[in-house]
């Protein structure tokens, strides 16, 4: 280890965690630890208390329950991966945990913690925003929820106080006349995402009746395009229709150049990016057919 | 003296063995250099300068020792009133060689340059109290672009270097090369970049001294401990003869371990100045700044060729930066470049000219391949985009050009040793299938699917000689083990392996009973080390020498026993036995005991031991075709590998799995080159990619499935026939990537393409078109 001294806490229920919260002197909270721990060691993040959530057992879960899938704070991306409820309904989730770091990582680190870091370029606030999820806090006061585009703020930052600790995301249950999914390019495997778009599609007799589509890593949080999702709804999905739909949220991205990538090209790869998450999203809300028919082909982005 | 009845080294030579290094490795048992461990030992950590270009004004200790468990801060004062010479070995120049000291004084020349040393009882409070020195500085304009360092207003880095060129340095006729441009049909000028990358082990740096009086000794994840020796009296002012220094196991070097670096020296003056054992590990983010960085070179090329197809003359001026300093291994890795510039091709009139140039990044040096990768992909880039201006196919344009007799003197200042070309190429070609692949590639045309195919035929050189040997010594010993030790080091390469099979062979025991020392200045008194392939080539040759040399003064003892006439004694397996009966024999051990009791014959040794230093005559010269099939997705710049086939010739194959090992992780570093890696600085000269994080390095999922084949031309003036394989993966790969995507955007007809070829580059290429 090459850290700065901390002192570290290791509570084991809920309640304790959050009373502990309460009483420290800006604690950090550690679940993963995979983005915390590196900032550590780079000495970039020098917190002087930290609240490690790993020995609450209650928080370690991923379940259909009240009409939502649950995913606790302890769920890692590997549970994701390898759980058998992530199927076609839950396509995004199942696009995006492979794509998350690598295995490693994975093994160890949270969706839960993904999305309470709320960098601007992590996947799973995208796929909570396609989904219209919810994030469950506790503090002080008690449980809360935050619906999922009342979120995020600006990078690393979002509507969470001091004294609270999120305890659960969730998303509506989904049925078979949903599809959803996630396509992200990035430099290198195991990367952040250069630029990421999800898509969640609900179908009726050929229709579109329900729409989203959010993206990652260009603005300033993940971010949803309701003018995309406005343009899908009612219409029969086509290639022309996803076409318009990438080209809408490729507009309302706000990409900013870095060493990865320029903004113009970011911008481009969101329109192409929208296109072939529509496009799997609807072969998966219609299970009957291959997504080539929608006009886009079926290269596997990144890797 | 061998005949039909001695044992056929063959057998073993030639054999894939499991790598005798990986159950130790495997299990947990490596010992590298961060786990030993003494009691009494202190922790080292380096003040590394913030910015590309600084003058240092002042360095304040108070704070860091003010700090408990603190026990020293030096600074470059503290070394000028030591003993110490205090500077640090670099390659010859043709001008004066600015001076390169263990710790800054002055002026810092780029980021991560070490200005103070901290020293501490453990090694976090060496972490800490080094973030607690206050360095003044004063920042100077910084320059790290080579060309812009060349430019009349550019800042000087060096007092003494007020044009910024570290060297100037030429190769060929520069004459004839004018005059065959002047008189052929058609000259094509191609630019071709080539990009920074860092050398990358999975162990970082880092170094164990102890000192006892003057007498010191170092343990070092290092290439070459036998150098280091040299190094660390020269730059310490210690005589050679108090020094030793191992390289325990080491994770890796790829050329990144050939260095003096500050920090393995600092640990030593450390130790000398403290009495104490002193441990320095580096983390990763110093490797990546200040460990030496390779590749990036500018070129232009001029090909003179004729309308029939026939290249009569070439020219490259090449611009490489070498860095703050001049560092061993800084200007050799350029003229390397130039040296092997004309590839496969018999080229008329050929001439090259290079400038090393200073720039406020890390120093530059070798990163396997050492120059034979940038040549070949500069020859390889023109080859491709000649043949396309000509109209020809580039794999007959490339086989109307071959070298075809050997051996050949290529006018650039080496001579080739032997050769078939056209049998690598025609082998790969065959395992793609050439000619359905470009109909494939039509037809998916139409479809709106780009298909490319490149091709990379490389020449590198391997083995430097003559004037560079290699020490190995063979000794029997009287339990009949037999204890071989070579001056080179194992970083992972398996030449241990290598090394035991050569001796088993030579003197038909049992690879169990072979042990190999490597590394060791304290068990092998002379010693060069790993690097440039020459472990097999040079080091193999002297170990079987001695292997030959101990078997005849045993067989001489067992003819002695035997009553016979040593003409008349056969070396057989393990044995030796009178021709034509087989039962009047004796073993190797019983041998072996015999000479321990001193029961040998008049005038022979009884130590039944032998070191051999082998000089090569020449470099040996490995070949081969490598071929990638891409697609590449024009609406994102995406590139996929489809298939990628190798096929190369490194001589007479020791180990077959170890060579397609080694091989696999060429091509793999390779790719890394042509699609991922860059190092990039921001005009303060300040590293962009810092971390891991940031530096693409290829992983597993970036890796296409390796075809691997082979031919064997072996070398003819090493008694193995081996040519060494080391870095052959990473010399070809690159070229065999980049021609394969501009091949498949041929339709779109992009201007020249620059490594790493992101999606970003690509998609733009296609945009401008």
């Amino acid at each position: 280890m090459k850290a700065a001294q901390f002192e570290h806490h290791e509570p084991t229920t809920v309640e304790e965690a959050v009373s502990l919260i309460e009483s420290l002197d800006e604690p950090t909270i550690l679940a993963g630890g995979q983005s915390l721990v590196p900032m550590m060691r780079f000495r970039l993040a020098r917190p002087e208390t930290v609240v490690d959530l790993n020995g609450i057992d209650e928080l370690d879960y991923l379940q259909e329950a009240d009409g939502y899938l649950k995913l606790g704070a302890l769920a890692r991306h590997a549970d994701v991966e390898e759980s058998s409820l992530i199927d076609r309904q839950y396509g995004s989730f199942a696009d995006t945990a492979p794509l998350v770091a690598d295995p490693q990582i994975r093994n160890r680190g949270t969706v839960v913690g993904s999305i309470a870091q709320s960098d601007p370029k992590g996947d799973w606030g995208t796929v909570l925003l396609a989904h219209e999820g919810e994030v469950v806090a506790h503090g002080p006061g008690g449980e809360r929820t935050i619906p999922a585009d009342e979120f995020f703020l600006l990078p690393y930052d979002n509507t969470l106080a001091e004294d609270e600790l999120i305890t659960e995301v969730r998303v509506p249950t989904s049925g078979d006349d949903e599809g959803s999914a996630y396509h992200k390019l990035k430099r290198k495997v195991g990367d952040y995402a250069m630029a990421g778009s999800a898509a969640r599609v609900v179908l009726d007799g050929g229709r579109i009746t329900d729409a989203t589509v959010a993206l990652t890593a260009v603005d300033i949080t993940n971010v949803s395009v309701p003018d995309a999702a406005d343009h899908l709804e009612g219409e029969r999905p086509s290639g022309d229709l996803f076409k318009q739909a990438g080209e809408l949220a490729a507009e309302h991205a706000n990409p900013e150049s870095d060493e990865h990538g320029s903004a113009e090209y970011k911008r481009n790869m969101v329109r192409v990016l929208t296109q072939r998450a529509l496009a799997d999203a609807t072969e998966r809300a219609s299970n009957d057919g291959p997504a080539a028919r929608y006009g886009t082909d079926q290269m596997a982005v990144g890797d | 003296m061998s005949d039909a009845e001695d044992f056929r080294p063959g057998e073993l030579v030639g054999t894939s063995v499991q790598r005798r290094e990986d159950p130790h490795l495997l299990s947990g048992e490596a010992e590298y250099t961060d786990d030993i461990q003494h009691g009494d030992g202190v922790h080292l950590a380096l003040c590394r300068s913030q910015y590309g270009h600084a003058r240092i004004e002042d360095v304040d200790p108070s704070d860091a020792l003010g700090l408990d468990g603190v026990v020293a801060v030096y600074t470059a004062a503290d070394v000028e009133a030591s003993d110490a010479p205090g500077i640090l070995r670099a390659d010859d120049s043709d001008r004066p060689v600015p001076a390169h000291p263990l710790l800054a004084g002055e002026t810092a020349t780029y980021q991560g340059q070490p200005v103070a040393a901290v020293v501490a009882e453990d090694r976090y409070t060496a972490r800490d109290a080094a973030e607690r020195v206050d360095i003044s500085y004063e920042r100077l304009p910084a320059v790290v672009d080579p060309d812009a360092a060349l430019e009349t207003d550019a800042p000087a880095i060096h007092d003494g270097a007020p044009d910024n060129v570290a060297f100037e340095w030429d190769t060929g006729d520069e004459d004839a090369a004018e005059a065959a441009l002047d008189a052929a049909d058609r000259v094509v000028e191609v630019e071709v970049p080539i990009n920074r990358v860092m050398p990358t082990a999975m162990e970082p740096r880092a170094a164990v001294a102890t000192a006892d009086g003057s007498d010191l000794s170092l343990a070092l994840t290092t290439q070459n401990p036998h150098q280091m020796r040299s190094d660390a009296a020269e730059t310490l002012g210690v005589p050679e003869d108090r020094i030793d220094v191992r390289a325990p196991d080491v994770g890796g070097g790829f050329g990144g371990k050939l260095q003096p670096y500050p920090g393995y020296l600092l640990t030593a003056w450390t130790a000398l100045q403290l009495e104490r054992p002193v441990k320095w590990t580096a983390t990763r983010s110093e490797d990546l700044q200040s460990m030496i960085h390779s590749r990036e070179h500018d070129v232009a090329a001029q090909v003179g060729v004729s309308d029939a197809g026939d290249i009569e003359g070439l020219r490259l001026d090449t611009v490489a930066p070498v860095g703050g300093y001049l560092v061993a291994g800084g200007s050799t890795v350029p003229k390397n470049l130039g040296l092997m510039a004309n590839g496969q091709y018999a080229i008329p009139g050929a001439y090259v000219h290079t400038t090393g140039v200073f720039t406020n990044t890390a120093p530059l040096s070798a990163y396997r391949g050492a120059g034979r990768p940038e040549a070949t992909y500069v020859i390889e880039r023109l080859v491709y985009e000649v043949a396309g201006e000509l109209g020809l196919d580039p794999v007959e344009f490339r086989r109307r050009n071959y070298v075809g007799s050997f051996p050949y003197e290529t006018g650039l200042g080496r001579t080739y040793d032997s050769g078939d070309y056209g049998k690598t190429l025609d082998t790969a070609l065959g395992h793609v299938d050439y000619e359905e692949f470009r109909e494939r590639q039509e037809r998916l045309r139409e479809e709106g699917r780009y298909l490319g195919i490149g091709v990379s035929a490389y020449v590198e050189a391997c083995g430097v000689g003559p004037g560079i040997g290699e020490a190995g010594s063979v000794e029997l010993t009287p339990s009949g083990t037999v204890v071989v030790k070579a001056g080179t080091a194992e970083i992972g390469t398996g030449h241990r392996t290598g090394y035991t099979q050569i001796v088993a062979a030579e003197l038909g025991v049992p690879i169990e009973n072979v042990e190999v020392i490597e590394g060791d200045t304290a068990t092998m008194e002379e010693g060069t080390g790993t690097f440039g392939s020459r472990a097999m080539p040079v080091a193999g040759s002297a170990v079987r020498e001695s292997a030959e040399r101990v078997r005849e003064q045993a067989r001489e003892i067992a003819a002695h026993h035997l009553e016979a006439s040593v003409d008349d004694v056969a070396a057989g397996d393990g044995e030796f036995h009178i021709r034509g009966a087989p039962d009047r024999s004796l073993t190797l051990t019983e041998v072996a005991e015999l000479a321990d009791a001193g029961d040998v014959p008049a005038g022979v040794d009884p130590d039944l031991a032998a070191e051999s230093q082998y000089d090569p005559p020449n470099y040996t010269f490995p070949f081969g075709t490598h071929v990638a099939l891409v697609e590449v997705e024009p609406d994102t710049g995406e590139i996929e590998i489809d298939r990628y086939v190798a096929v190369d010739d490194v001589g007479t194959q020791i180990n077959p799995t170890i060579v397609e090992g080694q091989i696999h992780g060429g091509i793999v570093q390779g790719i890394g080159q042509a699609l991922y890696e860059e190092t990039t600085y921001d005009d303060n000269g300040t590293l962009v990619s810092g971390s891991l994080q940031d530096y693409a390095l290829p992983r597993a999922g970036h890796v296409p499935e390796l075809e691997w084949d082979s031919t064997v031309t072996e070398c003819p003036h090493n008694p193995l026939g081996v040519k060494g394989v080391g870095e052959a993966g990473a010399i070809a790969a690159p070229p065999a990537i980049v021609n394969a995507v501009a091949d498949a955007l041929e339709p779109f007809d992009i201007g020249g393409l620059e490594m790493p070829l992101t999606p970003e580059r690509i998609w733009r290429a296609v945009q401008d078109s």
